[in-house]
């Protein structure tokens, strides 16, 4: 009697099965849906795409259930697991740029300790050589330094009232021997130091779309300063400064092999410094937009 | 019994109409629409480097764009919207894998950098 029951139980569910559609498509995407919104990389609360997976897999479902064509449900459960490959491969790519974004923060850190040690190190040497002449020097340099920074400020205030206007002007391009060059303005950096403003950012996404397009063309870029403050201040700003425009675009997913950037101090002014504007002018970073054949390492200024 | 059965049916059959009658009462986009809009997310996929970093994936989605545009010739228009939409959704995937490749290797890019960097810095002490 017992081992009759054993027999009929399989029977029993057999014919459960066949009553409650089944569909192999769906049970699979739904189980991916589960292992996905369980893991710590995805939020179902955020993505927009693992919130459209569940109405594709409910919709799927409701049609399965109303007794839908195979094809049509197995139809949805594809667009569910799309959107759901989706929400994971953005939710990647949101984790590894914040990586790469403390990597570079992390870089900065490093080359700021770098230099400070560098100074430091300099000076003590400095100071057991000639005590007392060395510190007076050092004190001049650094008061000249701080008045002439000063006045550098007291202009940067009066030219950020054209600002807006020339930030219109700031990407304007033209053809030179060696491809499209393009300039960024010094407003569109914060005053005295590497960092970009967000119009520079809107800017150099359009340069970074342009060359995932065209992945045969290397870029130069190149910093440039006025012939205020010291030649290594200059020197030092105008590298940084082409250096975030590199990383800018190392982020957007331009490899670096592609591009080379240096800074150049005051050596290679495009106009007078002897006037304000003229200084505006000559604080740039200039993009070459190579030619394609032309390698960047090749091309940059020396 | 057989009482059962007949009420059985008719529900059944109402639901059926329920379901065809709220399937005709809105109507689908046009096929012609969706396979614009495939076509669209494939130009933006392969402007994005899809093209370098998935060619067979860009390939399957030509082809089945191609082939939701031979189904809706033949009028098959359910067929043809749904091949177009599974392709506009294969090509933003395509286009989301370009970019997490590259942020791949930018990553790894800035993480060599930066060894190279701190072994420099090493050099100098």
């Amino acid at each position: 009697m017992i081992r009759a029951t054993y027999l009929l139980l399989p029977c029993i569910a057999l014919t459960l099965a066949c009553a409650t559609p089944q569909n192999a498509d769906l049970d699979r995407v739904n189980a991916r849906y589960a292992e996905v919104s369980r893991g710590q990389a995805v939020s179902i609360d955020t993505s927009v795409d693992m919130y459209d997976a569940r109405k594709n897999l409910d919709h799927a479902k409701e049609l399965m259930d109303g007794g839908a064509e195979a094809e049509t449900v197995s139809h949805y459960a594809y667009m569910a697991e799309l959107r759901i490959q989706l929400a994971e491969l953005s939710a990647d790519t949101r984790a590894r740029r914040e990586e790469a974004e403390q990597l570079l923060a992390q870089r900065q850190q490093i080359r700021l300790e770098a230099r400070t040690g560098e100074a430091d190190r300099a000076s003590a040497r400095a100071r057991a050589a000639q005590a007392s002449a060395a510190e007076a020097t050092a004190r001049a340099a650094q008061a000249t330094t701080q008045a002439e920074e000063e006045k550098a400020k007291a202009r940067a205030a009066e030219l950020r009232l054209d600002e807006m206007q020339q930030q219109l002007e700031d990407l304007e391009t033209r053809q030179s021997e060696r491809g499209i060059l393009l300039t960024l303005g010094g407003v569109l950096f914060e005053f005295g130091k590497a960092d970009l403003k967000p119009a520079a950012e809107t800017q150099l996404s359009r340069v970074a779309g342009f060359l995932i397009a065209n992945p045969d063309r290397d870029v130069v870029i190149e910093g440039h300063a006025d012939d205020v403050g010291t030649d290594e201040f200059n020197e030092e700003l105008s590298r940084d400064r082409a250096e975030s425009v590199r990383d800018y675009l190392v982020l957007s997913g331009v490899s670096g092999s592609r591009i080379v950037a240096d800074g150049f101090g005051k050596r290679f002014p495009v106009t007078s410094n002897e006037t304000d504007a003229g200084r505006a002018q000559n604080r740039r970073v200039e993009l070459t937009i190579l030619d394609a054949g032309i390698s960047a390492r090749e091309a940059i200024r020396r | 019994m057989a009482d059962s059965v007949r009420i059985a049916v008719v529900v059944v059959g109402m639901f059926v109409f329920a379901f065809l009658s709220t399937g005709c009462a809105t109507p689908a986009p046009p096929a012609g629409e969706a396979i614009g809009a495939a076509e669209y997310a494939l130009r933006k996929a392969k402007e994005d480097g899809a093209n370098e970093s998935a060619p067979v994936d860009i390939r399957q989605i030509e082809d089945k764009i191609a082939r939701a545009k031979s189904e809706r010739s033949q009028g098959a228009k359910a067929t043809a919207t749904r091949l177009a939409h599974e392709a506009a959704l294969e090509a933003q995937v395509a286009e989301a894998k370009a970019a997490n490749a590259r942020i791949h290797r930018a990553r790894t890019e800035i993480e060599k950098g930066l060894d190279d960097l701190r072994a420099e810095i090493e050099r100098q002490r």
